[in-house]
């Protein structure tokens, strides 16, 4: 047992406006996965044997048992998994085998859960993408106030939004500038 | 009838005096409603001017808001909507705007035509800087900026549609209606704060009713479409490319609001209408400038949308549609009569008609016809086409920007049922259905252009620049023909209001005096914004903590208590020192984290450096490529220095890579060159070599990493690392790597690598431990006196190595320079290895990194001085190369420096002078080793 406290990026920020809130997730893991070149059908078998769904398309998340894929680039996925599991990408490794190479990102990202009824008004004055008509298993890359952010539609109605670890803070304030501007 | 709202009463304040409007009032109706007529003083002859216009091309009625401790200048009174307690004034006068001081410019007018500021004030040219140049701008530029910082917020954000229909006027609130029934997402933005265009100023039946009915239904239904957004006081003011439309958003006026005050949208849209209308035009006679006279369309506005008479009024006009304009006297061009003169200092009082017949009037309507609102279809270089009949410019659909189409008044369709079957007709080309076409006016077109007045007097063509009639045909007298040279020499068409009531009139004058017909003489080029943004929407949210992102250490908060001052490396902010009490300036700080990891161990956050993961069967072979020297062969378990080069033979970056596995490698770069090593190397791996099995992901963030340093950097460490794995010298030799576990299961690698030279270790976690660890090692390391240092000490320390970093790595250095030139393989390719052996780069009198010392102990070095042989002069021939990175050397106590020195290995011991002419400093230096301190290094091998 490591006697190493843990720290998240935001410090389990939560905040509640009228009708939005912000809330820091951190109990997750998040692993990288690359297909290895030429062992494009092997990886999608043991996809569909591991996750039990088929690889998600662009702009596209699936979602698996406790968790979801999400496409982040030709042979690129990230599996988001609800649970924390340090070893996840050696454990996504060896299921993988020699189709596909897993890095742990889990520490490299920020995780903020956006929900509210005005969460659309948020947004739209700080993501650059048409999240109005966002498709229900919508996630896709961009960049809000000049920082990376992977922006998912979560299940549940609200969204996720994934930004890098050492921004994070800067994202934060600007989202919650942009959140008092809209909601004041 | 009035769109007015009586039973809301606001207060206000003009030039200090209290006043009453009402909800739905402008400044401008509340200013007229008040019986306010003198509103500002022109630019250059600062003749008293009254509003003209209704709407956004005013250009007279400049007034500055004041708010919030600041205030903004040059708002037009015509699109401020009032609210309780708005504060405002005028400008551009001296004394008061009814007694303005500046009103002798008047007087000297045959002085100030049209380029007099090219031709007069040339002599004594002294004057220029001392009297001249300091009097016109106490003179000119109309309102002034507050100097103080802006206090209000601006917001940006991003709306998609199918269809972004400009304007809801009629056409605009038709094709929505026609759109949005038919499930279309569709944007409706209009500048107004009140939707429907002109008929919210006329007097106009629909239907067989009135027309504010129907424009009241058809918001009323719009807002009931999920699928449309209403978007009033929303100028679309630019066209771009790839569909995306420009659109400033004012939610208040009011200064210092909470909140937003405008907000600057990117809009997306699949396809655009234009239906933003027409602008009418004056006519250009003698004294046309004065209070109460104004443009027809604006006294039917006042009238009937703010409810405020104009009595005693007369109008001037050439076409039928401004007979509606309600007025006692109406004078018809088509029945020969016109203007030639107005009288009435403060506001007009008279007119003298060419019969000779004298009107006495308080007010002048005036009408010389519409101009299409063409702004927007030209913004992709588009030219309007000249209409004969209509007598004005139209948009020429062969050059609109694309999926653009334009409708209404802004089309040429200047009645209501034109306005409405252009609805219907584009609504079938967007490809929904068009619903029953509303009854409505279908008066035809029926003018006789009729531009200005000729006559000795000034007429005026451009009112906010103060732009005559005389000053058009004097600058053609003296050759400017084109109507972009008479633009720039006459400021025609500038400022606010871009030329809206201007411009035509102006062509028309040109072209008499060309003797060229309107369309031969062409318009200027129209760009965005079609009417003013203010700078801070531009810069949105992007001020202040928010101009630019911050990156963060795992550790920040730990350096903070620890009383770290932060430099910005990049976005990141490291730790360069860590003050303690006592020490009297950073050197203190610095000598000491030197001296005690030298002495004992030390620790340094290094998570900024770049760390890619780098996985692959080919990641060995693709290593190869980028980096100078083989890294195929490498071990697992050891880690390697590299050295990249760029494509044309120049260093870009060094750092070390561990190999994990057969197919798993680590690439730390350095912290400022992190983003382009790895574009450049995806750039290699999608394009260079797109058959290699390698991927590449940045885990820079994922991993926090410390370099512990020092003689006791083991002995702390073996405190930290969980117990099953050995850290000896022995089993973890200086250059190995490994995976491993520290503080009791926590995962972990452990690089043994020295940038200082010191026996030293560079640990990693995954970041949710990194402030963790530190601390842990801190407390661990208290029976070493274990510290943090920064970058300033790490930086004294590898130079005090001889290390190369960004200073010597700045994009002018190839290996050889660096001395690094053995490091290149000549047994494989790699990028830039061909470029780096041309000429010019290899051979004799290269530059060479050498150290350097002062001659004379004690005396201090600066980089960037250059170096010049003894005797000869400080010229750039004799240039011999230049210091890249100076440290006083607590160690060595003395100034050190590195430096690239023509053919400097072969130059060891000679003496040279380090001239400095920035800091006037000039010192002799030795050449030396650039290894100061432990040249063999013996002490990190230990």
């Amino acid at each position: 047992m490591s006697k190493l406290a843990t720290k998240s990026p935001l410090g389990g920020f939560s905040r509640d406006w009228k009708s939005v809130s912000l809330t820091e997730l951190s109990d997750y893991e998040l692993v990288s996965i690359a297909v290895a070149q030429g062992k494009d059908s092997d990886f999608e078998k043991r996809f569909k044997s591991v996750l039990k769904v088929n690889p998600p398309k662009p702009n596209q998340y699936v979602e698996v048992e406790n968790g979801f894929v999400i496409w982040t680039g030709q042979n690129q996925y990230m599996l988001m998994m609800d649970n924390i599991d340090e070893k996840a990408d050696l454990k996504m490794s060896e299921r993988f085998g020699e189709s596909a190479y897993c890095v742990l990102q889990s520490d490299g990202w920020a995780c903020l859960q956006v929900d509210g009824p005005k969460i659309m008004d948020v947004l739209e004055r700080f993501i650059p993408l048409d999240l109005r008509n966002a498709p229900n298993d919508f996630a896709a890359r961009t960049v809000a106030h000049h920082i990376a952010v992977i922006v998912i539609k979560s299940p549940d109605g609200g969204w996720r939004l994934l930004t890098p670890r050492s921004s994070a803070r800067s994202f934060l304030d600007a989202l919650t500038h942009t959140t008092d501007s809209v909601i004041s | 009838m009035s769109l007015v709202d009586y039973n809301t009463p606001l207060g206000f304040t003009w030039n200090g005096k209290a006043y009453q409007g009402f909800e739905g009032d402008t400044l401008a109706s509340a200013l007229l409603r008040n019986g306010i007529k003198i509103v500002g003083r022109s630019f250059k002859y600062h003749r008293p001017r009254g509003i003209m216009t209704a709407g956004s091309e005013e250009p007279n009625a400049l007034v500055t808001l004041i708010g919030g401790g600041s205030q903004e200048p040059n708002r037009r009174a015509t699109t401020i909507k009032l609210f309780d307690g708005l504060e405002a004034k005028s400008q551009n006068h001296m004394g008061s705007v009814n007694f303005d001081l500046l009103a002798v410019n008047d007087l000297l007018s045959p002085f100030l035509a049209a380029g007099f500021y090219y031709k007069t004030f040339m002599w004594p040219r002294a004057f220029w800087e001392k009297l001249y140049e300091p009097a016109i701008r106490r003179a000119a530029g109309l309102g002034a900026l507050s100097a103080t910082p802006d206090p209000d917020q601006y917001d940006k954000g991003f709306l998609h549609c199918d269809v972004l229909i400009i304007g809801a006027g009629p056409s605009g609130l038709l094709t929505a209606l026609n759109a949005g029934r038919a499930g279309k997402s569709i944007i409706l933005a209009d500048e107004d704060f009140r939707m429907g265009g002109r008929l919210l100023s006329e007097r106009e039946e629909i239907n067989g009713s009135n027309a504010l009915d129907w424009v009241s239904s058809a918001i009323a239904e719009l807002k009931t479409l999920p699928n449309v957004r209403l978007m009033p006081r929303t100028t679309i003011f630019g066209v771009y490319d790839h569909g995306i439309y420009g659109g400033l958003e004012t939610m208040t006026d009011q200064i210092g609001a909470k909140g937003a005050k405008q907000v600057l949208w990117r809009i997306y849209a699949k396809k655009s209408v234009l239906a933003a209308g027409a602008t009418e035009r004056p006519i250009a006679f003698a004294n046309n400038d004065r209070p109460g006279i104004m443009l027809a369309s604006a006294v039917r506005s006042y009238a009937n949308r703010f409810g405020i008479e104009m009595p005693n009024s007369a109008l001037l006009t050439n076409h039928d549609d401004a007979l509606g304009t309600p007025v006692d006297h109406v004078i018809d061009i088509r029945k020969g009569e016109h203007i030639v003169d107005t009288q009435g200092r403060g506001g007009i009082k008279q007119v003298t008609l060419n019969t000779g017949r004298k009107l006495s009037v308080q007010h002048l309507a005036v009408s010389g016809g519409w101009n299409p609102n063409v702004h927007l279809t030209c913004h992709k270089r588009g030219r309007p086409k000249w209409d004969e009949t209509l007598a004005c410019f139209v948009p020429d659909a062969q050059n609109l920007p694309a999926e653009m189409h334009v409708i209404g008044a802004a089309n040429g369709s200047f009645s209501t049922h034109g306005a409405f079957i252009d609805a219907n007709t584009v609504s079938e080309l967007l490809g929904v259905k068009s619903g029953a076409l509303p009854a409505a006016e279908d008066a035809p077109v029926n003018i006789t252009p009729f531009w200005y007045v000729k006559g000795n007097k000034r007429g005026w063509v451009d009112f906010q620049n103060d732009v005559t009639t005389k000053d058009i045909t004097l600058a053609h007298q003296e050759g400017f023909s084109s109507v972009e040279h008479v633009k720039r020499y006459t400021t025609l068409g500038m400022a606010t209001d871009q030329g809206k009531t201007s411009n035509v009139i102006g062509l028309a004058v040109l072209a008499d005096a060309t003797g060229q017909t309107i369309p031969e003489t062409g318009t200027t080029i129209f760009r965005p914004p079609y009417t003013p943004v203010p700078i801070g929407a531009f810069a949105g949210a992007h001020r202040g903590q928010h101009f630019k992102p911050t990156r963060l250490t795992p550790s920040h908060d730990f350096a903070a208590e620890q009383g770290a001052t932060f430099v910005e490396t990049g976005y990141w902010k490291r730790a360069q020192w860590l003050a303690r009490t006592g020490e009297q300036g950073w050197r203190d700080s610095v000598d000491r984290e030197v001296l005690m990891t030298r002495n004992s161990v030390g620790i340094c956050d290094v998570s900024t450096l770049g760390k890619i993961d780098i996985q692959g069967r080919d990641a060995g072979a693709f290593l190869n490529k980028v980096y100078v020297n083989s890294f195929k062969l490498l071990k697992v378990g050891k880690c390697r220095y590299g050295l990249m080069l760029r494509e044309d033979g120049i260093a870009m970056d060094d750092g070390t890579t561990a190999r994990l596995s057969e197919t798993h490698f680590i690439m730390t770069t350095t912290t400022a060159k992190a983003g382009p090593v790895f574009r450049h190397l995806e750039f290699c791996r999608q394009l260079l070599f797109p058959d290699m099995d390698v991927h590449l992901i940045s885990t820079t963030d994922q991993w926090a990493q410390y370099s512990v340093a020092g003689p006791n950097a083991r002995k702390l460490l073996q405190k930290i690392v969980d117990p099953e794995f050995d850290i000896s010298n022995e089993a973890f030799p200086y250059m190995a790597c490994g995976q491993m576990t520290v503080c009791g299961g926590t995962r972990a690698r452990l690089f043994r690598l020295s940038f200082s030279g010191e026996l030293a270790y560079e640990i990693s976690v995954p970041a949710r431990y990194g402030d963790a660890l530190i601390r842990e090692m801190i407390a661990q390391g208290k029976e070493f006196d274990a510290i943090m240092y920064g970058t300033e000490a790490l930086g004294v320390m590898r130079i005090e190595k001889g290390h190369a970093a960004g200073n010597e790595l700045n994009g002018t250095t190839t290996a050889t320079n660096l001395g690094l030139g053995g490091f290149v393989s000549q047994k494989k390719d790699c990028i830039g290895k061909v470029l780096s052996g041309r000429e010019g780069l290899t051979g004799e009198d290269q530059l060479n990194l050498v150290g350097f010392v002062p001659d004379k102990k004690g005396e201090t070095l600066t980089n960037g001085a250059h170096f010049i042989n003894q005797g000869d002069d400080s010229t750039p021939e004799n240039d011999q190369g230049y210091m890249s990175s100076v440290a006083w050397s607590p160690m060595l106590e003395t100034y050190i420096g590195l430096g690239f020195l023509t053919n400097g290995k072969k130059r060891m011991g000679e003496t040279l002078v380090a001239k400095d002419f920035v800091r006037n400093n000039h010192v002799e230096v030795k050449v030396v080793s650039p290894h100061f301190f432990d040249p063999d290094g013996e002490r990190l091998r230990v």
